[in-house]
């Protein structure tokens, strides 16, 4: 089965005439349909989809077939998923968050294998990539920048970090001298 | 003026000393803190912390957009994992 990627879900019924509101993980929230037909978790249902409208971050989305707002509140919760191959091509230097996940993880060099792409975070500063190290239970954020993650190599499955924990200004000082 | 803005921002002493530090270092290094409650200052622009959320410490990396408000924000505590389907029949 081709990979797939989730671009957004919907979280809210908009307005009487069956639109949705749906929450995108995409840049622009406005792009939702131009990757064609979208599906649900286990590709039982497809969905047109056309993008009408911004409700504060999220698309005012109106989907084919549905027509009333009972039909709209029963696909709140659904995810939305595109096939891979449906993504715009990147310029060099880009990559989708997605294809990143499940990577080899190296320290310095690409030999030196240390865990694997867990996944990643934002919470606002920055993207976060957190690297489940081997051998051990607990997962380990590093900004995800290139001064920690130098290499990026997607073809060969594997990026190079140049720390496997965040190297801290003053390791050994006192908790903030309080 | 309000009394907020005649008492400034609030900036725990040692961060500054720390940014400084870290700055003058001139090397990528996360600094370390448990001030949650600080408001960031536009000397702490292009500089990296690990902000504590009583578990690890989360990297932030203070972008200009961000002065102003404080470290905490960017560092949530809780984790939300959704609710369990209510699978008890009602009768």
């Amino acid at each position: 089965m081709e990979k797939r990627v989730c671009i957004g879900k919907i979280v809210a019924a908009y307005g009487i005439k069956g639109e949705v509101k749906i929450r995108s993980v995409n840049q622009n929230p406005l792009n939702l349909d131009q990757f064609g037909a979208v599906e649900n978790a286990d590709a039982s249902r497809k969905f047109s989809i056309k993008v009408v409208g911004l409700v504060s971050t999220n698309a005012r989305v109106k989907i084919e077939g549905v027509t009333t707002r009972n039909d709209a509140e029963a696909l709140i919760g659904t995810n939305l998923y595109v096939p891979r191959s449906a993504l715009p091509e990147l310029d060099e230097e880009e990559f989708y968050l997605a294809d990143l996940i499940g990577l080899k993880v190296c320290l310095k060099t690409p030999e030196n294998k240390i865990g694997k792409v867990a996944a990643f975070q934002n919470y606002g500063a920055g993207d976060i990539i957190e690297i489940k190290l081997d051998g051990k239970k607990e997962t380990e954020m590093l900004p995800f920048t290139k001064t920690y993650v130098p290499t990026i190599n997607v073809e060969e499955g594997y990026i190079i970090v140049s720390s496997s924990t965040m190297v801290f200004a003053s390791d050994d000082e006192e908790k903030d001298g309080i | 003026m309000t009394r907020s803005v005649w008492k400034g921002p609030f900036v725990d002493g040692y961060l500054l000393k720390k940014a400084d530090a870290a700055r003058n270092a001139s090397r990528n290094e996360v600094i370390k803190i448990w001030s949650r409650r600080s408001t960031m200052l536009p000397q702490f622009v292009g500089l990296t912390f690990g902000v504590h959320n009583g578990h690890k410490f989360i990297p932030v990396l203070v972008t200009e957009d961000m002065v102003g408000h404080k470290f905490g924000e960017f560092a949530p505590t809780r984790t939300f994992y959704g609710h369990t389907k209510d699978t008890a029949k009602r009768g």
